[in-house]
């Protein structure tokens, strides 16, 4: 014992002249512990190496940070960044092959809803569910620093939470020069006349982008008439089919059909909540005041 | 027989009521005086002394009159097909729903909009082809199935109608999960709505509808006689399979060309038949037409309801039609019995 202890300060010495930085920083990093959306503590000694994450925000958020290489299995639904092509996929966004997951032997499950969760956890597997679906886009650099702890990469994911907040500032502070009375009212068609009321990630996008989701007062995504469409007449329409709305008479007389205000978003960014969401919420503002972003 | 001409009469005046009633109310309010307005100015192209605005005539005239409409003539299509199966296959339970006709007409719809877009006539009457054949299908293999298993009794028609029309519905669901994530919405079909109503639609439906309605009345005469015996049918000189066939056809055509605009609404065909049959007596000739009235009736103030309790959301019908349907099913097993 008594040996042992003399050669602790060697060995400490050994480790601050070599790679001092990154060191000292793993050192900081473990243990830590994150607090699941069911209140449970889960406790990292070391940075998973095997991660099976189920959700299309925590792969891009791990890419993002270069820790991609730890994923071994996501879901079909998942397609980016391209490298997912090569993942092996463990089911879609609703049914996960738990068989499957735990064939792979992960030494971390991460899923985004509590279905799956006593299933994996009763065969042995250490799962950390987070319930992103509550979450607002902010909460994003939150997930991005967690991910940074997790893998022990904080530097990475500190610099990449730092460039999405940085970035939504610019965004706020472009778009702060917009009056109150001359906001544009918006309205996004998922299709059917499906429409994201003001609890979702695109109300709280719209809400930012100082634009009146003219679907406000409808809770989570719901199924709306088209009278209230044309009585409600939004100034701005996000559709994936434009087509539809300027060739359909009725709604021939809606301010963003005059004007020609309809839009398809130009990428899938405000789908997923993850470090790409600031660049999709950028592209939306372009639309919006496109003289406001030369 | 006297033949109750005056209670037809009343009852059409008082659907014609209820379509006008709904149409001044909606999402968005729209004054009755200009709903009066724009409709004598659009129907007989009168001008009348008031005004109102380009918004509120294209909400009444592209929106809301279509979704009525529409909602009355599936209405009557359902209702005079639940009423020629249940003369037919002499099961006071058949209603397209049940039997599996429009669970098998989403399923040939499903198919079709696989290949098809949605936006020209040809492509919506290729739609309810493949869906009529669909459905066709669906309710023959029920017929044939329940055929073998002993006579058409009351139950096995059902059972299997039902079977096959989840195997139907299982299919669609399959197929629209696993293609284009664009024809998910469609998922929706499962519980059928209005919200998509287009003039096009009330076209081809009311028309399919005006065509198959002559049949029932035509062959009201001959579901009398089923009632009382296929042999005595055939002593009288009836074609008995032929007449069946031809009314299963005609029924399927007007099932499926309902349903493929709208998707599953169900029991609509066994409400309004077993109302008039308890009111009035199970005489055919009167039957078919009063409870087309007051099916077309039913489902449009069921419309009503979809689109106005919980604004700003719009509700599938077919919920509010099996909430209204399910009790009233379970009240005919218990009354009789079958």
């Amino acid at each position: 014992m008594k040996r042992l202890l003399l050669l602790a300060p060697l060995f400490l010495l050994i480790v601050s002249c070599g790679e001092m930085d990154s060191d000292v920083e793993l050192l900081q990093t473990f243990p830590y512990t994150v607090i699941d959306s069911m209140g449970n503590t889960i406790e990292f000694t070391e940075a998973p190496q095997r991660i099976v994450a189920y959700d299309a925000g925590a792969v891009e958020t791990l890419f993002a940070i270069d820790e991609g290489e730890r994923i071994i299995a996501t879901h079909s639904f998942v397609t980016y960044p391209p490298e997912v092509e090569q993942i092996p996929k463990v089911g879609d966004a609703f049914n996960l092959n738990i068989e499957k997951v735990i064939d792979l032997k992960p030494d971390l499950v991460y899923v985004f809803s509590e279905t799956f969760v006593p299933q994996l956890t009763n065969a042995g597997l250490k799962v950390l569910y987070i319930k992103t679906v509550d979450h607002n886009f902010r909460s994003t650099t939150d997930m991005i620093e967690m991910w940074g702890q997790i893998t022990g990469n904080i530097d990475s994911a500190n610099k990449l939470s730092k460039s999405f907040d940085e970035q939504i500032s610019r965004i706020e502070s472009k778009i702060g020069v917009v009056e109150s009375k001359s906001q544009f009212s918006i309205l996004q068609d998922v299709g059917q006349f499906w429409v994201p009321g003001a609890d979702t990630l695109m109300g709280e996008v719209f809400n930012l982008l100082n634009v009146i989701n003219i679907a406000e007062d409808v809770s989570g995504y719901g199924q709306i008439s088209p009278e209230l469409i044309i009585s409600r007449d939004p100034d701005i329409l996000i559709t994936a089919d434009a087509n539809m709305w300027f060739s359909d008479i009725r709604f021939a007389n809606i301010s963003a059909v005059k004007t020609g205000k309809v839009y398809k978003l130009p990428s899938d960014k405000l789908s997923v909540a993850g470090p790409r969401f600031v660049d999709g919420i950028e592209e939306l503002a372009i639309l919006i005041y496109p003289e406001l972003f030369d | 027989m006297n033949y109750p001409w005056k209670r037809l009469i009343l009852f059409l005046i008082i659907v014609l009521i209820v379509v006008i009633f709904s149409l001044g109310i909606g999402s968005v309010k729209i004054h009755p005086m200009d709903v009066l307005g724009i409709l004598i100015s659009k129907l007989f192209y009168l001008d009348v002394a008031w005004e109102w605005s380009d918004t509120m005539e294209i909400i009444l005239w592209e929106v809301r009159l279509p979704r009525v409409l529409l909602a009355l003539f599936v209405g009557a299509s359902l209702t005079v097909a639940g009423s020629i199966y249940q003369g037919l296959f002499r099961n006071p339970l058949a209603d397209p729903y049940l039997i599996g006709a429009a669970a098998g007409a989403v399923l040939g719809a499903t198919i079709a909009m696989l290949v098809l877009s949605l936006s020209s006539m040809v492509d919506l009457l290729s739609i309810s082809f493949f869906a009529f054949t669909g459905s066709l299908i669906t309710v023959l293999a029920a017929y044939l199935i329940a055929r073998s298993s002993g006579g058409i009794q009351t139950y096995p028609l059902i059972l299997s109608g039902i079977a096959l029309g989840s195997f139907a519905a299982a299919i669609s669901t399959l197929i629209m999960i696993r293609s284009d994530p664009d024809l998910r919405p469609i998922l929706s079909w499962t519980l059928g709505s209005f919200a998509g109503a287009r003039w096009t639609h009330v076209v081809i439906v009311s028309v399919v509808f005006c065509a198959v309605l002559p049949f029932g009345l035509v062959y009201a005469r001959i579901l009398n006689l089923f009632q009382l015996n296929e042999e005595h049918a055939k002593q009288l000189g009836v074609n008995v399979e032929r007449s069946k066939i031809l009314m299963i056809v005609v029924a399927t055509l007007v099932t499926a060309t309902a349903v493929s605009f709208t998707g599953l609404i169900g029991f609509v065909g066994l409400i309004a038949p077993h109302t008039v049959r308890l009111l009035w007596g199970p005489d055919y000739r009167v039957l078919i037409p009063m409870a087309t009235i007051i099916g077309g009736g039913f489902l449009v103030l069921a419309d009503l309801a979809a689109r106005t309790l919980f604004l700003p959301n719009d509700l599938p019908v077919g919920i509010l039609t099996a909430l209204c349907g399910v009790p009233f099913f379970l009240y005919l097993i218990r009354q009789r019995n079958f």
